[in-house]
């Protein structure tokens, strides 16, 4: 992959089909950003009867598996997806963040510049997806930067690059998403549950656009914590500031006729 | 081999209950914030109607609006820094002017208002000390008083957009009646505070039989609006509500701001004002109640939203 001038924009597809659970994409990344071990309320956590220790996304994890066990008729499977940061195209934490620490990059993802950040966390509510989050120690707000580093040497963000079945791929945008789709299609055509996530039918609704990091799945969204039709939070300013104003005004009228009346 | 029991809370929907989206982090600091700065903007706005529809008899309104306002502001820039991650950096919040962001405008809005207030209350503080001496003309004086009445009223209402424009389904879900909501009380509480400073220093500034002054005109309503928005705004809700209607929240809601906040005010300055006597007390009882009232308000609508980003139902309610 080399930096041209017209640059791709550049994205993640997570199969969570083919994922085994393997957990080597969250070691990569907290070594690779050289992330803390996570918080953990005492004692050890782990959800459900999994092997889930990080339990969410956040300031320490940027990559996170989820195992959700399903009752079979004999016995309990398991479903595993990676999630990660979804780098929409109309993001909620960069129309939130009031200090321009938040930036699109020439990849098309979003980076937040840990020198810029003053630790406000509007952006950690306004996100749709629940990605960001303040630190414990340094009170800034971090999440996944798609490995901007990396990209910017030329080299594949260090969880795909070490994804051993193929589940985490990274790739131009455009691309990974007619593989999604095709994935999608065959799944359903084999019979089995599929969904694709990330488009302006699932995940990338509502305001949001199609997210640079997209999902196969092979259950509905919700049961890997992820919402079928979020908002973009920024579409709420226009009806709260219309009302408000509309408010504002009422208070203009009710002033002049009070003091007119007692003058 | 027996199947092992999968625990309870792995229902067919979510992700063994944990949120889908963060929640914030504001605490005291933002409620503390939301509250005075919602008596700062409201009493400002109050003085600016009492300097652009009143005549001379209102002066005394307008500046205890003013010097309340004026006060109020004081702890809320203290607030904000002391709220941030690293308040060192607070100054980063004047490198970018994004009108994505309602905590961008805000901050804006909040640094205009400071220093249109800052020449307000000076024209008051000299006026008192040296006369008209330096006094500007009268138009010119009106025109600041009412820009800064705009600049107030923008901080009494954008909290509330700042609050819709997230993920959290307890804020998000009725944008059009939150911000009125939020509005409607910081006026409530901008009139309760000048009230206070008014019957507080002066027992004879109305008389009683002479019927309501503006100054409570302006209150009742706007304390029947916050009432009419807070019932409004629940019900809207729906199932989403639970926040700010259920549990211990839910009476703060019901006795704190309704009863305590709007009914036992109303009330009070029903009965006290047929009294000479009793009329200062009873006006600055109900100032106070309304002012905690409005205290409790900013609790259970920061707070309540912390509780509905932690319930991955709410969230999935809006987001299907």
């Amino acid at each position: 992959m080399s930096i041209a001038n017209e640059q791709a924009i550049m994205g993640f597809l997570t199969d969570a089909t083919i994922c085994i659970g393997c957990k080597a994409c969250e070691v990569a990344c907290k070594q690779w950003n050289q992330l803390p071990a996570d918080e953990q309320q005492a004692p050890f956590t782990l959800t459900g009867f999994s092997y889930d220790n990080t339990v969410d996304l956040g300031a320490e994890t940027w990559r996170h598996v989820a195992f959700i066990e399903q009752e079979r008729q004999s016995d309990v499977a398991w479903l595993m997806v990676s999630d990660v940061c979804k780098h929409c195209t109309h993001a909620g934490c960069l129309d939130a963040c009031p200090t321009g620490a938040i930036m699109r990059t020439e990849f098309g993802t979003v980076v937040i510049q840990d020198n810029v950040c003053n630790g406000c966390g509007y952006c950690v509510p306004a996100c749709p997806f629940g990605v960001p989050q303040l630190g414990r120690d340094d009170g800034g707000s971090h999440k996944c930067t798609l490995c901007y580093d990396r990209l910017r040497g030329g080299l594949v963000p260090a969880c795909a690059n070490t994804c051993p079945t193929g589940s985490i791929r990274f790739g131009e945008v455009d691309e990974l998403k007619q593989a999604g789709l095709r994935r999608v299609a065959e799944l359903r055509a084999a019979g089995e549950e599929a969904y694709f996530y990330g488009d302006d039918r699932l995940g990338g609704t509502n305001g949001i656009g199609d997210l640079h990091a997209m999902f196969v799945l092979n259950a509905p969204p919700e049961r890997f914590n992820l919402p079928s039709r979020p908002h973009l939070p920024r579409r709420n300013i226009r009806p709260a500031a219309l009302a408000t104003s509309a408010a504002a005004l009422g208070f203009a009228l009710l002033a002049a006729c009070a003091f007119k009346r007692t003058a | 081999m027996t199947k092992p029991a999968l625990p309870d809370h792995c229902g067919p929907d979510g992700y063994y209950g944990q949120p889908a989206i963060h929640g914030p982090h504001w605490n005291w600091l933002v409620i503390g914030y939301f509250f005075a700065g919602g008596i700062s903007g409201g009493a400002a706005a109050v003085s600016a109607a009492a300097s652009v529809f009143g005549d001379s008899r209102e002066a005394r309104l307008r500046d205890h609006g003013t010097l309340i306002a004026f006060i109020a502001l004081l702890p809320c820039p203290i607030f904000l820094i002391l709220d941030l991650g690293r308040p060192a950096r607070f100054l980063n919040m004047l490198r970018a002017f994004r009108p994505s962001s309602p905590m961008s405008m805000g901050t804006w809005g909040l640094s205009v208002f400071s220093g249109l207030e800052a020449v307000c209350t000076a024209l008051i503080v000299l006026r008192w000390r040296f006369g008209e001496r330096f006094s500007p003309p009268r138009p010119v004086e009106q025109s600041l008083f009412a820009l800064n009445g705009v600049a107030g009223l923008f901080l009494a209402g954008y909290t509330g957009t700042l609050l819709a424009a997230t993920a959290v389904p307890l804020w998000s879900r009725r944008p059009w009646l939150l911000g009125p909501l939020f509005l409607s009380s910081a006026i409530s509480s901008g009139c309760a505070a000048t009230s206070i400073a008014l019957h507080a220093g002066n027992s004879d500034s109305h008389e009683a039989g002479a019927g309501p002054d503006a100054l409570t005109v302006i209150d009742t309503t706007s304390s029947i609006a916050k009432a009419a928005l807070l019932a409004g705004w629940t019900t809207a809700l729906g199932d989403v509500a639970g926040p700010v209607v259920s549990g211990q929240r839910g009476r703060i809601v019901r006795e704190g701001c309704v009863l305590i906040g709007v009914v036992a005010p109303l009330a009070i300055e029903a009965v006290s004002s047929r009294s000479t006597r009793w009329q200062r007390a009873g006006r600055i009882a109900a100032a106070t109640l309304s002012l905690a009232g409005t205290l409790a308000l900013r609790y259970a609508v920061v707070s309540g939203g912390a509780a509905s980003a932690a319930d991955p139902r709410a969230t999935f309610s809006v987001t299907r």
